[in-house]
């Protein structure tokens, strides 16, 4: 069984949205040519602070009264 | 896919010498000493396919930064570079390259195929056949599996099993939510140290108690809604309003809290200063006051009496000086009339003496004065009260007793009475310093001698009175202060509702703060639940895969351990393992615990073997760089006759065997005879890097002597000359074998005497050998088959000395 179709049956397989981004973000990165595994950590946990800033973005930014 | 040649330099221990390993056969054998670099070899396999090595990417990484810059060779030699030639399933030849531009970061490598750049082997994967699998099976893979913990084992066995990507990515996820965790993001942070100084105060809080609990914990738990529903339900009843927005709560507060802020006040300004340091010393001083104005008192009125009978002291120094000028005689120097007669002179003498007297009161008057200065000085220097309360707290202080103003009202007259008392005594001290700065002036005038008189009893005494009665008014407000103080504070401290607001309002304005740890704790959750949701998936496939690979990797292990008594039975997945069963004599046990090392290498083995001839793979080699380091003999047959055929006839495999035992290279060579094969020495390692030559193939060269000697006469001339290389080949080869090293390079194209003279320096070689091949030597001379008048030997003659040649090659092991 190829890899690829384990990786994208995993995402495919994956109910929640919010899993599923997470687990495609890991995917996209153990795949990017321009990584090697010591790197695919830190891609991915730059991935995890991107979607706490876009959700942080979308509502008002803290301000101190 | 095959490997047909293979080109390595400057990679791992190859240094600056290219290095050529033609691999054109089904089998390829490669041997030589620990540290002649068979490893570096396969790796360079390894890292031509895959861009790394799988022992560069193995543990936590401080372990990997141990091999971080290692696949350059040492002395930085460039360029770094494998290059392969390939059989493709289209049967045709490809070159395919990896080479390091920049041997400062090594991890970066570019990768042509036919010479043009790819990014990787599997972008061309399909082209081959199938996914790109790594063939090249390390002997630290098999120790790794031997020796590592069963959770790692289980990853291990995954990715031999195929489910090396998603065990990578399983690893990877895991290891961003753990610093995720571990090492938030700064705004994460900054709102945890901004919350945890609050936390004491909100658990104090009723509404509030659980969730100050928990702000106090490193780091502080936010339940981000049951908290600002907590702390909007405080700040409701602190700020006394009804509002369900954040603004209009916080504006509440606001405005509670400036009205309690009016009612705080200073206490400090309405503490008196302590009783003996103050009161005593401004009575004492008071007393040294008092005695020093009656002194002075004393003094201006001698002064008064004694300058009303005398003449003023300048007159006096006018009448001295006419004396002086005229010693003797009567007559005055001024009006120059005989007036100065002996009574006139004496009475002038008195007058003189009188106006000395004068004088020395004057003197004594100056020192009283500057002694009740200096009293009055220390004594308005003694600050025994404070100043008049300001407006401001005199209203607060209203505010904070507006239920008792009786009581409130005491308190002020009291402080007001000293504070009244000091104003009068201040104008009387003004007064006296008034007075008795002008007093000097005043005196020498007699006209003023009735008002000097009234003044220096009314002014010293009016001080004094006026300072006896701020001493009463001081000490009745000491009297006073305790009982106020306790009816002030208990008052005060229900302002700790300020504290409150204060811990409440700023924890409510944090609202966007608080949101963001609860998205952060959202996200997180969420990354714990995507690694969940692989392993979970990782685990299904497993046992999916474990049911079919199960069988074949027990049927590898059983291959290499035929009649065992203790036998691998079956893997079995687990919550975090897989769990791996052997059994003895019916009996099931953990396979880890009870396999010997010999075994747990056969099943390392088995894992690998498997994964690598998986029917995806688009590789149609395997390379096996010391598969047998912990296999007995018995294994080790079981091994090589079990399963390297298997490898080629049912697998269709070329397979390449790096080893240092010569006998397992031999061993395979002699039971795979109907293969081609090579044979490869790992001769010596300098600094350019590892030669390696090809071992000739002894019993080949004379099986092809002993057909040509069957031949015509240009056939057996050749099968004569061949003879004699056969010789030189032989005594070579023993070297090698008897020594570990090749002949030096002195003997390249040696005569076959000089070859015969190393053979006697060898071990174990005999005398007998020695003349048997020098006669050899001589009977395939040129000069007896080539030269006129020689004739060509017959099979006849020829024959007895192929079958010397084979009988010392089989006695001396020759034959691989």
């Amino acid at each position: 069984m190829p890899d690829e179709k384990l990786l994208n049956d995993l995402i495919a397989g994956t109910e929640d949205p919010a899993i599923r981004a997470v687990i495609a973000l890991g995917v996209r990165v153990v795949r990017d040519p321009k990584l090697g595994p010591g790197d695919y950590a830190g891609a991915i946990r730059d991935g995890l602070d991107s979607i706490l800033k876009s959700a942080t973005n979308a509502t008002q930014a803290p301000q101190d009264s | 896919m095959r490997l047909k040649h293979l080109k390595i330099r400057n990679f791992r221990g190859f240094g600056s010498t290219e290095v050529e390993v033609p691999c054109h056969a089904d089998l390829v054998l490669l041997f030589g000493p620990n540290g002649y670099g068979k490893t570096s070899l396969a790796e360079a396999v390894e890292w031509l396919l895959t861009g790394t090595t799988r022992r560069r990417q193995r543990g936590e990484e401080i372990s990997k930064s141990e091999y971080g810059g290692t696949f350059p060779n040492a002395h930085n030699g460039t360029p770094v570079q494998v290059t392969a030639t390939i059989l493709g399933p289209d049967g045709a030849d490809h070159h395919l390259t990896r080479s390091i531009p920049n041997t400062a970061a090594d991890t970066v490598s570019i990768l042509s195929l036919d010479g043009k750049t790819i990014t990787t082997l599997e972008a061309v994967g399909s082209q081959f056949g199938g996914i790109v699998r790594n063939p090249v099976i390390a002997q630290h893979d098999l120790q790794s599996f031997i020796h590592s913990r069963p959770k790692e084992r289980r990853d291990l066995i995954g990715a031999a099993l195929g489910l090396e990507e998603l065990t990578t990515l399983k690893t990877a996820l895991d290891s961003a939510r753990r610093t995720f965790s571990l090492n938030p993001p700064a705004e994460v942070e900054t709102t945890r140290s901004a919350i945890r100084p609050l936390a004491p105060t909100l658990e104090a809080i009723k509404e509030t108690k659980a969730l100050g609990r928990r702000w106090q914990k490193s780091p502080p738990e936010v339940t981000v809604n049951d908290d600002l529903i907590a702390l909007k339900e405080a700040a409701r009843r602190l700020g006394d309003t009804t509002a369900t927005d954040t603004a209009t709560i916080l504006e509440a507060l606001r405005t509670k809290r400036r009205v309690l802020a009016e009612t705080a006040l200073d206490t400090k300004s309405l503490v008196p200063p302590s009783r003996a340091v103050t009161l005593d010393r401004f009575d004492t001083q008071r007393e040294k006051m008092r005695h020093a104005c009656e002194a002075l008192s004393d003094a201006v009125r001698d002064v008064l009496g004694a300058a009303a009978a005398a003449y003023t002291a300048a007159m006096l120094r006018f009448w001295e000086t006419g004396l002086q000028l005229t010693p003797e005689g009567d007559r005055c120097p001024m009006c120059e009339q005989p007036t100065l007669d002996d009574d006139v002179r004496r009475e002038l003498s008195r007058r003189l003496k009188e106006s000395q007297d004068v004088t020395q009161l004057g003197r004594m008057l100056t020192t009283t004065l500057e002694t009740a200065n200096s009293t009055v000085t220390a004594l308005t220097a003694i600050a025994v009260c404070p100043p008049a309360l300001p407006e401001d707290d005199r209203k607060r202080l209203e505010t904070l007793f507006a239920d008792d103003a009786e009581k409130v009202s005491a308190f002020l007259a009291c402080y007001d009475a000293q504070t009244d008392a000091l104003a009068t005594y201040t104008e009387a001290k003004s007064a006296l310093t008034s007075f008795l700065n002008k007093l000097l002036q005043r005196i020498n005038n007699v006209e003023n001698k009735a008002s000097i008189e009234a003044d220096i009893q009314a002014i010293p005494k009016a001080l004094l009175d006026a300072a006896g009665k701020l001493s009463k008014a001081v000490s009745d407000y000491h009297d006073q202060w305790p009982v106020f103080e306790a009816a002030m504070n208990e008052r005060i401290s229900k302002s700790s509702d300020i504290t409150e607001i204060d811990a409440v309002g700023k924890a409510l304005r944090l609202e966007p703060q608080l949101r963001l740890i609860g998205r952060y704790n959202d996200v997180l959750k969420t990354a714990i639940a995507a690694v969940q949701a692989t392993e979970t998936y990782l685990r299904v496939k497993q046992e999916e895969l474990l049911a079919t690979h199960g069988a074949r990797i027990k049927a590898l292990y059983d291959r290499m351990n035929p009649g065992a008594s203790v036998v691998f039975e079956g893997m079995e997945p687990a919550t975090d393992q897989i769990r791996l069963h052997a059994s003895t004599f019916g009996k099931r046990m953990p396979a880890s615990a009870n396999l010997s090392q010999c075994q747990l290498n056969c099943l390392g083995l088995a894992f690998w073997v498997d994964r690598t001839v998986d029917d995806t793979s688009p590789f149609s080699f395997i390379l096996l760089d010391d598969p047998v380091q912990s296999m007995d003999d018995d294994h080790c047959e079981a091994f090589i006759s079990g399963v390297i055929p298997w490898l080629c006839d049912d697998r269709k495999r070329q397979v390449i065997v790096l080893s240092h035992e010569r006998d397992l290279v031999g061993r395979i060579r002699d039971l795979n005879k109907a293969r081609s094969t090579l044979v490869y020495h790992f001769d010596e390692y300098a600094y350019t890097g590892p030669t390696i030559t090809e071992q000739t193939n002894l019993n080949k060269m004379l099986a092809e002597i002993r057909s040509l000697s069957k031949g015509n006469e240009p056939s057996r001339s050749r099968a004569v000359d061949n003879l004699r290389k056969v010789v030189e080949q032989l005594v070579r080869d023993l070297h090698v074998m008897k020594l570990g090293t090749p002949l030096p390079p002195t003997l390249n194209g040696a005569q076959p005497g000089q070859l015969i003279e190393v053979f006697r320096t060898l071990p174990d070689t005999t005398p007998e050998d020695a003349s048997a091949l020098q006669d050899t030597c001589n009977f395939s001379s040129p000069d007896h088959h080539t030269n006129p008048g020689h004739s060509v030997p017959v099979t006849t003659n020829i024959t007895p000395h192929i079958d010397r040649l084979h009988n010392l090659c089989k006695k001396y092991g020759l034959f691989m």
